[in-house]
């Protein structure tokens, strides 16, 4: 589970801008959303992820 | 159900809602046309449907701010990505038999911008075609 938070200027998954909210995206979706300026990673919360994100979660 | 306007709808693509960025949605839905006739005194014709072509075009306003049209819709063209896409007529109002989702696992095949002229609102339209066997459905019960 992920942590994201909506940066962009449109809802996302029924999200307003600014918010958080918990889930799980495919890599390939948050990838692009994250290209796209929409969202960020906030914290990610599972032992993979963790371990993925080592180098810290988005800025 | 009243006669109504085209105002309120919701578009979503990728999860990301770009329904203030859009104005027009048009869906086809199309079974080829298979004839199948034979000499009959009649003479008529016989038909029976082939396979289904499918695609929903949205006309978009042109944007190319951070999480704007063109930085969410030209990398699913460019990568020839799968995304999910929604369209219902009131996004006010929940999925219902009344208010029916249009939805589908879809590829960008064709994306228009920049189409612009001096002077004039930038529009250009998305061409969203089905990737998958089940194509477009609508539903009309909310997902969870």
């Amino acid at each position: 589970m992920t942590r994201y938070q909506v940066t962009g200027t449109f809802p996302f998954r029924g999200h307003k801008p600014g918010e958080t909210f918990d889930d799980e995206l495919s890599p390939e979706q948050e990838a692009r959303a994250k290209a796209a300026g929409a969202i960020r990673v906030v914290k990610r919360t599972t032992d993979d992820d963790a371990q993925k994100d080592k180098g810290g979660e988005d800025a | 159900m009243p006669k109504g306007t085209a105002l309120k709808d919701f578009v979503e693509v990728d999860d990301i809602d770009l329904s203030s960025m859009a104005r027009a949605a048009v869906f086809s839905s199309e079974h080829e046309r298979i004839d199948v006739s034979g000499f009959t005194p009649s003479a008529f014709n016989e038909y029976v449907a082939g396979t289904t072509e499918q695609t929903l075009t949205i006309t978009f306003y042109g944007a190319y701010g951070t999480g704007e049209t063109h930085q969410t819709l030209w990398p699913i063209h460019r990568d020839r990505s799968v995304v999910v896409i929604r369209w219902r007529p009131d996004q006010t109002a929940a999925v219902s038999a009344d208010n029916p989702e249009l939805t589908a696992n879809v590829q960008l095949l064709t994306y228009g911008s920049p189409n612009r002229t001096r002077g004039e609102a930038e529009t250009y339209d998305a061409v969203f075609t089905a990737a998958d066997e089940n194509g477009f459905d609508f539903i009309i019960t909310p997902t969870p």
